[in-house]
């Protein structure tokens, strides 16, 4: 990434907070926001507890004419697209025609509303299943309506590359400020609760059962059974750090690095590609590993995946493995597929931006190889930052953030 | 088929189907067109589909959103005063004091029909009942349950019913006629309904589902007093 590209702002649709805030104010107090879902019941398909955004009328965010042709999932990334503008102070007016484009990751699309119609096909039949439903299940509707309502004409796409797309996505945005864009929005959001949608998750076999909220999603723990899903995500503003200095807008975090790999389905095997894809954006960011002063983890939540995972950092790390503080304060509201990443990458960018990493909820008892931030924020003076990712089918994704230099006098 | 909308109601199915808020002056006006009002060709899609399935928009209804919903509102049907008329009969070999009593007898009606799990009689005020008629579980497993007044003449062999909770009808108004013939007695049953714009299935579908039942249970009937009319003394 030979010219810099740096976050200037972020929006976050998460079950501890709408908006960035409320969700950093959240993480740092290691609030928990597991609970049996209002929205529908879960139990008759193995989950007990969900990660819900609770307090979210799509009302307050998108218009009339727009909501009833989206799902909650575009709901949700068309919210923190607007929450990112703001805080970035960005007007996409004020950029150039075609110098700004949006990229999402997603999962599941519109599995919500696809729902809605597919039961309409079933009990009235064909002649009763909306037109919108050939718009609304897209995994580009997210993509497609904010680059339609900001009228954003730059290089735009979706990717859908499991959970570690919501990192592969950030890189594939500076890839086009690379390429000429001068500002990007990034992320990804999900809504991935409905009867249908969770049939679709069962088959991993890595939900957690339980119904306690303290014991429900407890990576690098003995007590590990399985992660919470959960819905929400973010969006981010990145621009290259030219434009963004030349508007007086601030660049947070410098997006330096990004590595991916593929291992396929055998969590054992994770540990070299999430080493390897480590040691890739490390290598692009120019660091070395022992400049990582925090790694956002993936915490997956099942034995053979946090085996691997600390693996991974033990090859990494080496001796410092059990010194650099890591954290995944998704514990406290669950995994929300692509994007779970996005809002660890806001997480970090925070974490860069405020000196403090914020705790791992609900975990106490973890295993000693790593120095997992616990019960309280932990204040540690973050220049680079390492968030890891992995799809539940094979990806291993990391991205390195750092924090910016000032700015030279010229 | 459906009634006609008026330009308000048309406004409502737009406003629902769509998100955009449409006035019954924006529908009424030939010159605005559906892109005018920011719908775009899915929306509109939307909106034909909803009146071709209740309202009796034809199925070949070519509008797209260059067309007007003024355009779109003429291409209904005009309003009919009796959208759904069923006329079923059968000759029934017994003699007609047997066939009255018989068929006018609503307690014994779940023994007579095929289709009614229970008659719970509501009040009796000499010729005339009211009564709650409750089915068996359809096909699709519901119970249909509803309340019907009815009036029996003895003096004309004449039956009017209705019901008083319509359901999923507009209405529903039944005519019971007894006529003697060589052949035995002539009863045919006559009824006329309309479905409401929400109801599960519109006006020919009701007009089948009820022609097909009426010679299910016309038959059953006439077999039933054909039975009693020779064992009886």
């Amino acid at each position: 990434m030979s010219r810099a590209a740096v976050v200037t702002g972020s929006g976050v649709v998460a079950p501890t907070g709408i908006g960035v805030d409320a969700f950093w104010s959240a993480a740092v107090d290691g609030r928990s926001a597991l609970r049996p879902s209002v929205r529908f019941d879960s139990d008759p398909y193995g989950v007990a507890l969900v990660g819900e955004v609770a307090d979210f009328e799509a009302a307050d965010w998108v218009e009339p004419r727009i909501a009833v042709q989206t799902d909650r999932f575009t709901h949700f990334a068309l919210a923190a697209a607007s929450m990112a503008l703001r805080d970035a102070g960005l007007d996409p007016a004020t950029v150039p025609p075609f110098g700004i484009g949006v990229m999402t990751a997603s999962y599941s699309g519109g599995v919500e509303f696809g729902q809605r119609e597919i039961e309409r096909l079933w009990r009235d039949g064909p002649t009763h299943v909306g037109p919108y439903q050939s718009i609304a299940w897209f995994y580009a509707a997210g993509s497609g309506q904010i680059s339609i309502g900001h009228g954003l004409r730059g290089p735009s796409g979706v990717l859908v590359a499991d959970e570690a797309g919501g990192l592969d996505v950030v890189a594939a945005a500076v890839d086009e400020l690379r390429r000429g864009a001068l500002a990007m929005l990034v992320g990804g959001a999900e809504a991935p609760f409905s009867p249908f949608a969770l049939c679709c998750q069962r088959g991993h076999g890595l939900l957690s059962a339980s119904a306690e909220p303290t014991a429900a999603y407890l990576p690098h723990t003995d007590a590990a059974a399985g992660f919470v899903p959960a819905e929400g995500g973010a969006m981010l503003v990145v621009e290259r750090e030219d434009v963004a200095r030349r508007h007086g807008r601030r660049g947070l975090a410098v997006v330096a690095g990004h590595g991916a790999t593929f291992t396929g389905t055998d969590l054992v095997r994770s540990a070299e590609g999430l080493c390897r894809a480590a040691r890739a954006a490390l290598a692009e960011a120019g660091a070395r590993p022992e400049d990582v002063d925090v790694v956002f983890l993936d915490a997956l939540a099942d034995r053979r995946g946090d085996d691997a995972e600390a693996r991974a950092l033990r090859e990494l790390l080496g001796v410092r493995a059990g010194r650099v503080p890591v954290t995944a304060p998704k514990t406290g509201y669950g995994r929300c597929y692509a994007g779970a990443a996005p809002l660890d990458v806001v997480a970090a960018v925070l974490a860069i931006d405020r000196g403090v990493v914020p705790p791992t909820p609900n975990v106490d008892r973890h295993r000693p190889e790593l120095d997992l931030v616990t019960r309280r924020a932990r204040e540690v003076d973050v220049r680079t930052a390492l968030v890891l990712a992995r799809g539940l089918t094979g990806g291993n994704s990391a991205l390195v953030l750092r924090r910016p230099e000032p700015a030279r006098q010229e | 088929m459906g009634t006609t909308l008026t330009a308000g109601d048309l406004a409502a199915l737009i406003s629902r189907c769509t998100g955009v808020t449409v006035t019954d002056e924006q529908v009424g006006d030939a010159g605005v067109t559906f892109t005018d009002l920011g719908i775009d060709s899915l929306g509109v899609l939307g909106v034909v589909a909803e009146l071709q399935r209740g309202h009796g928009a034809p199925a070949d209804a070519d509008i797209c959103p260059e067309h007007s919903p003024r355009e779109l509102l003429a291409l209904l049907p005009p309003p009919r005063d009796v959208p759904g008329h069923t006329d079923n009969e059968i000759t029934i070999a017994a003699p007609l004091d047997l066939v009255w009593s018989t068929t006018n007898d609503v307690e014994g009606w779940p023994r007579l029909f095929s289709e009614y799990a229970s008659v719970e009689v509501l009040e009796r005020d000499g010729d005339r009942v009211v009564m709650r008629l409750t089915t068996h579980p359809d096909d699709q497993g519901r119970v249909w349950s509803w309340v019907s007044e009815r009036v029996a003449d003895p003096a004309t062999r004449t039956v009017t019913a209705r019901r008083l909770e319509t359901g999923p009808f507009e209405h529903m108004r039944l005519r019971w006629t007894y006529h003697e013939t060589a052949e035995g007695v002539r009863l045919r049953w006559v009824q006329d309904f309309a479905m409401k714009p929400d109801a599960p299935v519109d006006d020919a579908a009701m007009t089948r589902r009820i022609n097909h039942n009426s010679g299910v249970q016309l038959a059953r009937i006439k077999q039933l007093v054909e039975e009693r009319a020779c064992t009886a003394p």
